[in-house]
């Protein structure tokens, strides 16, 4: 609403006057003829100089986020109006105090939305999007990878206190069953317990896809030695073995005369994880031993392992909580690399 | 759960003050740290928070409403690999570094157990045990669950190292209030290391830095942690603000955060081998001439990386070396074959002098990757550099301290 000035006033004292404002605003002063004595300031919606960012554009879990609003010009002045979500739940207060920062803890779609408003318009800046993806926990797929896996949870028969068979996911679809005689097997929230009596045996195999080496991985407890040395992996064929000979556990590979790989002495009662690999393009015998150390030998004359039948379990005191045995196809690569799996092992499941 | 084991036969702790600069950041330059700490580098697993959710290496983090706590009755149970974790942060780095160094003196058996319990966006207050905030809370947990299970599986354990990168939540904060927090939480951290470890841990710090626009801001917290720092008979390893920011604030990226790791370790190394590492500064002032003294290396000379502002604002964010006065300054004469530094003052009565720590916006002053560097500057360093191992092409340098204070006839008086 205009102001009004009633009564005279004498010219003179708008001669200087180059403005007026009024709440902000440069207003027009006229006479009582309606001259213009001085100009009002025209109004102009919000014009957007900046549009608002989220910084770094290649932010991912657990960086930390920069919101800036942008700029925009009009007369008014435009103010802000702004909300921040994810997935469309505002977030603003997740913002830290005081701050346009945040470190970004869920992954989904971040959007920072900016209306500039005066009396004149409202005016939406373009929304700055920030997609989090979520993060990739490297997964081994057992299943595809390996020949057999085995843990607590596979599947078995019998009972919890007399396990007669364990069926392993794997390509091979071997299934281990009881032989022997004796103590029985049990299973456990930790994995399967041996007692020096009964141990596990597969079927008979051929045309395995191990031509080209095989390697296998156990996590295992081994409370005590057993009558003879004990067949942590064990098989008939051309095929590595896993023992522990007389405290000393061992990777033994198929060539006659080319020795067993240490892989250091037996800690019975500690939780450990080994591992051997029979390599045929390198002709190589390796392992993991029980500090963790990679160690390998040469294993000459190592012709294209082939296993007719996997044991396990058998003069062991103690308890398997996982295996994996894996193959490598002719002429192709492993599907998994051991120490991919032992990282795995290390990890646990 | 399996209880993972580790495979070496001692370990390592370092206990964290951090905010977002030291937050891990997705990176493929960690499995470059993998390489070459094969089996070394741990975390410990098994602990919950107080949801039931998982605790891992990047601490308890966000719960929704609040940080998160770490539930104290579930107990950890193991040491897992952090191989293949795909995460670099500096604090994270500097226990590589160090596990890296080991393995090249023949000592692959010891290894690093990595954390951070810090967040974006925390105050160092909440380091108390008395705050609110669960964050002080959990570090001392997770403590006495790594020497516990150390010690159950008869592993070796140390904690040599308290690491403080932490402060732009405070750049608005009174020097007394940070210093008092600080006090506390520091104080009950090493009284808990000390008790689990028989000696307190040393603190290494990296200095704050101010982000790219420092109008407005109190930013007491570069000479406080500098003061702090010396006062606790620490390592002032590097200062945040030589390192270029990619999101227009005060953020680093990975690369960059390894960069600050490497340079703590460096700075490590050099003190336990029993070289002078901290530069210091004194300022001596007659009339209207100022000499600044920094402590340098033996054969070490200050170095002027001339073009080190060029994509960033170039030479007039930083004239003089980045030295200001009361009045002004008619000249900065840096002796490149010595360590002082020779200003002449417009005002011989000038009341306050500062370096490195400019009022100015450099917001809009990005390369042409979109990278700024801090609004504190000076071209000036040590001269002692060395090539990064782990990021190709890139240098480690020692920064020159930041300062700011007033001057009470001719004695100059630091903040």
């Amino acid at each position: 609403m205009p102001v009004e000035i009633i009564g005279e006033v004498h010219p003179a004292l708008f001669s200087e006057l180059s403005a007026v404002h009024y709440r902000g605003v440069k207003v027009a002063v006229l006479n009582a003829r309606g001259e213009v004595l001085v100009n009002a300031e025209k109004l102009t919606p919000p014009t957007i100089t900046a549009q608002p960012t989220i910084l770094p554009l290649t932010a991912t879990l657990g960086d930390s986020i920069t919101l800036t609003l942008g700029a925009a010009t009009g007369l008014p002045v435009p103010v802000a109006n702004w909300d921040f979500t994810l997935n469309g739940v505002s977030i603003k207060s997740r913002l830290d105090q005081g701050m346009m920062t945040m470190e970004l803890a869920d992954p989904g779609e971040y959007l920072l939305s900016v209306d500039w408003t005066n009396t004149q318009d409202s005016v939406r800046a373009e929304t700055a999007v920030l997609t989090v993806a979520a993060p990739v926990i490297p997964v081994i797929d057992y299943a595809a990878v390996t020949l057999a896996y085995l843990d607590a949870a596979s599947t078995f028969a019998g009972t919890q206190t007399d396990v007669t068979s364990i069926s392993p996911i794997g390509q091979g679809k071997f299934v281990f069953s009881r032989t022997g005689s004796g103590n029985a097997i049990q299973h456990g929230e930790t994995g399967f317990t041996f007692s020096g009596g009964y141990y596990l045996q597969t079927q008979v195999l051929s045309g395995l896809a191990t031509t080209d080496g095989m390697f296998a991985v156990a996590d295992l407890t081994i409370n005590s030695y057993g009558a003879y040395s004990g067949q942590l992996l064990d098989g008939t064929g051309t095929t590595l073995k896993l023992r522990n000979s007389s405290g000393t556990l061992q990777a033994v590979g198929p060539v006659s005369g080319m020795g067993a790989l240490s892989l250091g002495a037996t800690p019975y009662g500690a939780r450990i994880i080994i591992s051997g690999q029979i390599d045929d393009v390198l002709d190589v015998l390796s392992g993991h031993d029980v500090s963790g150390g990679l160690v390998s030998v040469a294993h000459t004359g190592l012709t294209d392992p082939a296993p007719t039948r996997f044991i396990t379990g058998r003069y062991l005191n103690g308890t398997l909580h996982r295996l994996a045995i894996v193959g490598r196809p002719e002429g192709q690569n492993w599907p998994i690399t051991m120490p991919e799996v032992v990282a795995d092992f290390r990890r646990g499941a | 759960m399996t209880a993972p084991r580790p495979t070496v036969t001692a370990l390592e702790i370092l206990l964290v003050y951090g905010q977002s600069e030291n937050r891990s950041s997705e990176d493929p330059l960690a499995a470059t740290l993998d390489a070459a700490t094969q089996g070394q580098i741990y975390y410990l697993s098994g602990l919950l928070d107080e949801s039931g959710n998982a605790v891992g290496p990047s601490g308890a983090g966000w719960s929704g409403s609040g940080m998160a706590a770490i539930n104290q009755l579930a107990p950890a149970k193991g040491f897992a690999s952090a191989t293949g974790l795909g995460r670099v942060s500096p604090a994270y780095t500097l226990q590589y570094c160090r596990s890296a160094t080991w393995r090249d003196q023949g000592v692959p058996d010891k290894g690093a157990i990595i954390v951070d319990h810090g967040y974006g966006g925390r105050y160092i207050a909440e380091w108390r045990p008395d705050d609110t905030s669960p964050v002080g809370r959990n570090q001392l947990y997770w403590m006495r669950e790594c020497k516990r299970l150390a010690d159950e599986f008869s592993v070796q354990i140390s904690c040599p190292y308290v690491f403080l990168f932490q402060g732009s939540s405070a750049k608005d904060q009174a020097s007394s209030i940070y210093e008092q927090d600080f006090r506390v939480a520091h104080e009950a951290t090493l009284a808990e290391a000390t008790r689990l470890f028989g000696r307190p841990p040393r603190l290494v710090t990296v200095v704050n830095g101010s982000d790219v626009d420092s109008n407005g801001d109190v930013y007491a917290t570069p000479g406080l942690q500098y003061r702090l720092t010396l006062e606790q008979q620490g390592i002032i390893a590097t200062w945040q603000r030589i390192y270029p920011i990619n999101d227009q604030n005060a953020h680093i990226d990975g690369a960059t955060k390894i960069l600050i790791g490497e340079t703590c370790h460096w700075a490590i190394t050099e003190s336990e081998a029993g070289n002078p590492w901290n530069i210091t500064y004194t300022v001596s002032k007659t009339g209207d001439a100022v000499t600044v003294q920094f402590t340098l290396r033996p054969g070490e000379t200050l170095f002027d990386r001339s073009d080190l502002y060029d994509a960033f604002g170039g030479a007039a964010t930083c004239p003089n070396y980045g030295f200001e006065a009361d009045g002004g300054i008619l000249a900065a004469t840096p002796d490149l074959a010595g360590n002082t530094v020779k200003l002449r003052l417009a005002n011989p009565s000038a009341a306050w002098l500062r370096f490195a720590h400019q009022v100015q916006d450099c917001y809009t002053m990005t390369d042409a990757t979109g990278y700024t560097m801090s609004a504190h500057r000076t071209t000036l360093f040590g001269s002692e550099a060395r090539a990064s191992r782990f990021v190709t092409g890139q240098t480690l340098w020692r920064a020159l301290p930041g300062f700011r204070g007033r001057f009470s006839g001719d004695v100059f008086m630091a903040e």
